[in-house]
């Protein structure tokens, strides 16, 4: 008589004791989304399971816009972000941040990793409080949030200064096997992947707020195996950011890192936000682009690998030197320079300047 | 006891197979059909199926409805080499397999993941673990907790860490 051996027992109609491998399936159908936001909170057992899967987490994608798009979508070749272009830069809505987050991250059950953590939240922190000692940023972050945008539920942030001991998703990225981020990210966020994802490769980010150059230019160089890069930036992190820092100047040395980069790209969060303050420079000298920073050719110079440039609505980076510029790009195959958005409403083409340098000449 | 059933043949020639459930009940059925069972399919490799293959964690009701999936599925395999035949049958395993997986609930849905997953029938354990996903979309852990009668076991402060550090990734 041939008898099949029974698996490990398990109480029958008891879902949370599911068989891990099993319960690793359904969440791989689900998606992360289903299980950051409830199956990953019914239980204990649940959340270990969804945990301790690095194949569920190792291309992070929280990034509601993009998500229909998919995990399945490859980053790897390069230029093959082109049709989420348009909605990436529009989809955001303002962030909440909850600033009493932190005072809940108090105890850490699973101590086979306790130690590890310790060491890194310690780095974070103290990471975390010298930018903020030496740039005093955050709280020019938080005033121009508050006049700029007329959502009233922003809270404020707290304090810089508590501890940063993920319990949720984020820990989920502690595996290190992490190729690829797309989501929203703050300076914490930014340095806890930057610990525990050194082989990232598509790192897609939008940052409404919080997070300062400093931080954002270390973490990019801790991702030497990079190909993909984009950064959806709070607009006004330019222009806060400028009299006091050289975010340009930052960002040309971290690309230094990046020689496998194949797709850049650099936007404002927020369109409207965005013509508003191109048109108060343009006609305020106080706002004068650094001259001593090329940096899109910096860059084109730092990542030869370099096919898709987008650099479409960020009118802080420096277009001169044209000429050598056009002849740099000749190998780019998807490129987009900054087209200064339309005075008068209709705004259809302000992003479509594909395939040359045609806008570049246009605005200095 | 099962040997004479289990040397029986079929009209098309295919050797049966005699599956015994949990609770003693009997499935006759063709090499076809329960070699899409990847564990009875090395079973049979092994020439270890003439007495029956006993299932003793798969109960009778369970198994007849992965019997009923399997004599389905495997009637479109056989079908597979008449075109006309076949793409009906398709249609027909598309309804089968929507309404078997629509009148899926706990337990039994429960009951039969576990047997899929035993039995290692690849195609049978993808559709009903996406049920399940399916049955997880959009709900809250509360509502999680009700549907799948999951006992929550966090501490207050645990759930809340967690919740609003998620909450931050996709607010809205």
């Amino acid at each position: 008589m041939a008898a099949a051996s029974p698996p490990a027992a398990a109480a029958s109609k008891d879902w949370a004791a599911l068989p891990s491998d099993l319960l690793w399936s359904v969440f791989a159908a689900a998606g992360q989304e289903e299980i950051l936001r409830g199956a990953g909170l019914a239980c204990s057992a649940w959340r270990r399971a969804a945990r301790d899967e690095p194949a569920l987490w190792r291309r992070i994608d929280l990034h509601s816009d993009v998500a229909a798009h998919g995990a399945d979508s490859s980053f790897s070749d390069g230029g093959d972000d082109d049709d989420d272009d348009a909605d990436d830069s529009d989809g955001y809505s303002v962030p909440v941040e909850d600033g009493s987050r932190s005072d809940a991250l108090v105890e850490e059950s699973n101590s086979d990793d306790a130690e590890n953590k310790g060491d890194d939240a310690a780095s974070v922190q103290s990471n975390r409080s010298s930018d903020d000692d030496f740039f005093g940023f955050s709280d020019a972050f938080v005033d121009v949030e508050e006049s700029d945008d007329d959502d009233d539920d922003v809270p404020r942030k707290e304090s810089a200064d508590y501890e940063y001991e993920p319990k949720g998703w984020k820990e989920m990225a502690r595996a290190g096997e992490c190729v690829a981020f797309w989501g929203r990210a703050d300076d914490k966020l930014l340095l806890y992947l930057s610990d525990r994802a050194p082989y990232l490769k598509s790192l897609r980010v939008s940052t409404h707020y919080d997070v300062s150059c400093q931080v954002l230019t270390n973490v990019i160089q801790k991702f030497p195996m990079l190909k993909e890069l984009e950064l959806v930036l709070k607009c006004s992190f330019y222009y806060v950011a400028r009299p006091s820092y050289d975010f340009a100047h930052l960002l040309q040395s971290a690309m230094k890192s990046c020689i496998h980069l194949k797709t850049f790209a650099i936007r404002c969060a927020d369109k409207s936000l965005a013509s508003t303050y191109y048109h108060d420079d343009e006609s305020q000298e106080a706002f004068t682009v650094p001259k001593k920073h090329p940096i899109i050719l910096s860059v084109l110079n730092c990542c030869p690998k370099l096919r898709s440039l987008d650099v479409t609505n960020v009118a802080y980076l420096r277009m001169d030197e044209e000429e050598e510029l056009r002849n740099k790009c000749l190998k780019i195959k998807d490129f987009r320079l900054f087209s200064p958005p339309p005075k008068v409403s209709s705004s259809e083409s302000d992003d479509d300047c594909i395939g040359g340098c045609c806008c570049c000449d246009s605005w200095y | 006891m099962a040997a004479a059933a289990a040397e029986a043949t079929t009209d098309g020639g295919g050797k049966m197979i005699i599956l015994i459930s949990a609770d003693g009940k009997r499935f006759e059925v063709t090499e076809a059909v329960a070699s899409q069972s990847q564990l009875i399919s090395n079973m049979i490799e092994d020439d270890c199926t003439e007495n029956g293959v006993r299932l003793p964690n798969v109960d009778g009701d369970i198994l007849t409805m992965v019997v009923d999936y399997c004599n389905m599925h495997a009637g479109d395999a056989a079908a597979a080499g008449d075109t006309m035949k076949a793409s009906s049958t398709e249609e027909e395993l598309k309804k089968f397999d929507a309404e078997l997986v629509q009148a899926l609930e706990n337990p039994v849905l429960f009951k039969l993941i576990l047997a899929a997953n035993f039995l290692n029938i690849k195609s049978l354990l993808d559709m009903t673990c996406q049920r399940v996903a399916d049955m997880m979309s959009g709900k809250t852990p509360e509502q999680m907790r009700e549907t799948f009668s999951i006992e929550n076991d966090f501490t207050p402060e645990e759930e809340a860490a967690i919740r609003q550090e998620n909450a931050w990734a996709f607010d809205d």
